[in-house]
């Protein structure tokens, strides 16, 4: 199993410049970049920024949404990113997006199934140099990128619809949502390879969860602070899958769209927590990711809050994964 | 006067970084990437000059029909952070038949000059909150577009022949702020020796500008009724049947040692910047030879 970094788009500069110069000393396999719609970066030009100032890392976007931009933008400038070293070390990773992120731009996720599958269609037919005419929710006429690549695309995906779709078309699969979901998530993504065309392509499959460090009992607030992010953003079908009591979650989701984060952190109890995070000290962290293994997890990404210390917290558990 | 090259992004990115590279070393002053869309994305391909450059200025050009404010200051964030205060927009309505292709049809395309200035205000009221500082300049042709151009920090005029600067420069106004500057951004072969596919190239490079160009904007200048023959039959040769002096409005093709000339000319009109456009970049050897016209 691999250990990667998770940054997002919202990311500060000094926090981007420092990882992207240890990643390769810490042994990292991968830097995801995930976007945080209308955040600070550029999330292609924050991906080009971290594979100039690396050498041997894998970068990956994980994810971004085809429905916030012209989908051609996407092809063009992965087909750069793709380009900008000999190793092919950049990966796509496409998914609806957050649903609130998407709400406030007015913007509809309808027919996400459709939405990734067309999304993906187009975009490896652009790659191929084709000539692509189009109708539907992406619309192209005539359009050629004049490129020839081959990008790996993953999808971001929580519903089981989308993990068997993954399963199905993608190269890879970015899982998150509660720790419970992660054995029905990787279920549902192998139904969906067995049932694909080639089942015994290569595919990867990549659990991103929000880590904390906790270091000598501190870092539970913010632990708690960012599972109420998380709950209020997951699916409830995700959560009935899961088998969480949803009494518990809905407190935490009605909190946050009255109160806010910082209020609604309080209802955070030590379980959802441990639901919805991975956190402890460096060791457990290690052991509790390691332990996604026996699900077929190819790959898990320390992502952000990270820990009270970010520095120490990514130095620590890189450390401690050997 | 200030010196740049437009870098075509159709080439591969390590060849535009190559070019890019060897046009700092020469003493350029700016490098200009446009993001089309069938070329690659812009910012990308900023972002690798940008790292292996140290102090050239990089422009951007950018339609705000294919990317939204919030997107091209997120670019700029991005570029800026990382590389320093050493990048330009230009903000461009943007090739309608290229858009047409990517699903941005004619119809959604009204009133261009206000939306840029709308673009334009917002992307530098959204910069200034992220403490971001760059210039927001305006790629433009026809009358309404020129117009427009005081509401920029400056302009980027896609002709060049003395009297349609002339016009323009008229039509502006006068500006009395000091950091608005005029510049021309025109298709250019500036050769030591005469290469007749490279004089193909431009014409065909600037046969795209012309046919862009609004009925408008030709009437002006009395080249309508000729390029109306030329336009009802658009096929591969109408390269070929565009007169020589319509050619020559749009775009620089001249001897190294007369570029000099060109250059005193245009500055006794107000132009203070020009960018060589494609296919001034078609190779290390004819950058060289834009750098050696340019220090004669």
């Amino acid at each position: 199993m691999n250990l990667s970094a998770g940054i997002t788009t919202s990311a500060s500069f000094k926090k981007v410049d420092w990882l992207a110069s240890l990643a390769e000393e810490t042994k990292l396999y991968r830097i995801w970049v995930g976007e945080d719609i209308d955040n600070l970066h550029d999330i292609f030009t924050l991906t080009s920024i971290f594979l100039l100032k690396t050498s041997l890392t894998k970068v990956g976007i994980g994810i971004t949404s085809p429905l916030i931009r012209n989908i051609t933008t996407i092809a063009r400038a992965t087909a750069g990113l793709m380009e900008l070293d000999s190793e092919e070390r950049f990966t796509l990773g496409l998914g609806i997006g957050g649903l609130q992120d998407l709400a406030r731009k007015g913007l509809a996720a309808e027919k996400p199934l459709q939405i990734l599958r067309d999304a993906s269609y187009l975009l490896r037919r652009i790659w191929l140099g084709e000539k692509v005419t189009y109708s539907g929710r992406f619309t192209l006429d005539g359009y050629s990128a004049r490129c020839k690549f081959k990008i790996p695309i993953y999808f971001g995906a929580r519903g089981p619809k989308l993990l068997e779709l993954a399963g199905e078309i993608a190269d890879g699969v970015i899982i998150s949502g509660p720790r419970s979901y992660i054995e029905k998530a990787t279920g549902l993504v192998k139904k969906g390879l067995e049932r694909s065309n080639d089942p015994h392509r290569s595919f990867n499959m990549v659990v991103w969860l929000p880590t904390v460090l906790i270091e000598d009992g501190k870092g539970m607030a913010m632990a708690r602070e960012v599972v109420s992010i998380v709950v209020s953003d997951t699916p409830k079908k995700v959560l009935k899958l899961s088998r969480i009591d949803e009494e518990r979650t809905q407190k935490v989701r009605d909190a946050v769209s009255r109160f806010g984060v910082k209020k609604a952190s309080e209802l955070v109890t030590e379980d959802l927590i441990r639901d919805f995070s991975i956190f402890g000290n460096a060791q457990e962290i290690c052991e509790d990711f390691h332990s996604l293994g026996k699900f077929g997890v190819d790959e898990v990404v320390f992502g952000p809050p990270y820990g009270l210390d970010w520095k120490s917290s990514i130095l620590n558990v890189s450390k401690a994964w050997g | 006067m200030k010196y740049g090259l437009h870098l075509n992004s159709e080439s591969k990115i390590d060849q535009i970084v190559r070019k890019g590279v060897e046009a700092e070393r020469l003493g350029l002053d700016s490098l200009w990437i446009c993001d089309m869309p069938s070329q690659r994305y812009g910012p990308v391909v900023a972002s690798a000059i940008a790292s292996r450059t140290r102090r050239i200025q990089i422009g951007l050009g950018f339609s705000p029909f294919l990317h939204t404010p919030q997107q091209i200051v997120s670019a700029f964030y991005s570029l800026i952070k990382a590389y320093g205060e050493r990048f330009e927009l230009c903000l461009v309505s943007g090739d309608k038949n290229q858009l047409q292709k990517v699903g941005i049809l004619r119809r959604s395309l009204k009133g261009i000059p206000d939306r840029l200035i709308k673009a334009k205000v917002e992307i530098e009221r959204k910069s200034e909150e992220q403490g971001l500082n760059f210039k927001i300049s305006l790629g433009a042709q026809g009358p309404k577009m020129v117009r427009i151009a005081p509401s920029f920090d400056g302009v980027h005029l896609n002709f060049c022949s003395p009297r349609i600067i002339e016009w323009a420069m008229n039509d502006i106004g006068r500006i009395e702020r000091r950091d608005f500057q005029v510049g021309i951004f025109a298709p250019s072969y500036v050769y030591a020796t005469f290469d007749r596919d490279m004089h193909q190239i431009l014409r065909r490079s600037s046969t795209a500008v012309i046919l862009g160009s609004s009925d408008r904007f030709l009437k002006i200048f009395e080249i309508y009724e000729e390029l109306h023959r030329i336009k009802g039959r658009i096929d591969s040769s109408t390269f070929e049947r565009i007169p020589q002096e319509i050619i020559n409005e749009f775009s620089i093709s001249m001897p190294s040692q007369k570029l000099k000339e060109y250059l005193s000319k245009i500055a006794t009109l107000g132009v203070e910047g020009i960018v060589f456009s494609y296919p001034q970049d078609y190779s290390i050897d004819t950058i060289r030879d834009l750098a050696r016209s340019l220090t004669r």
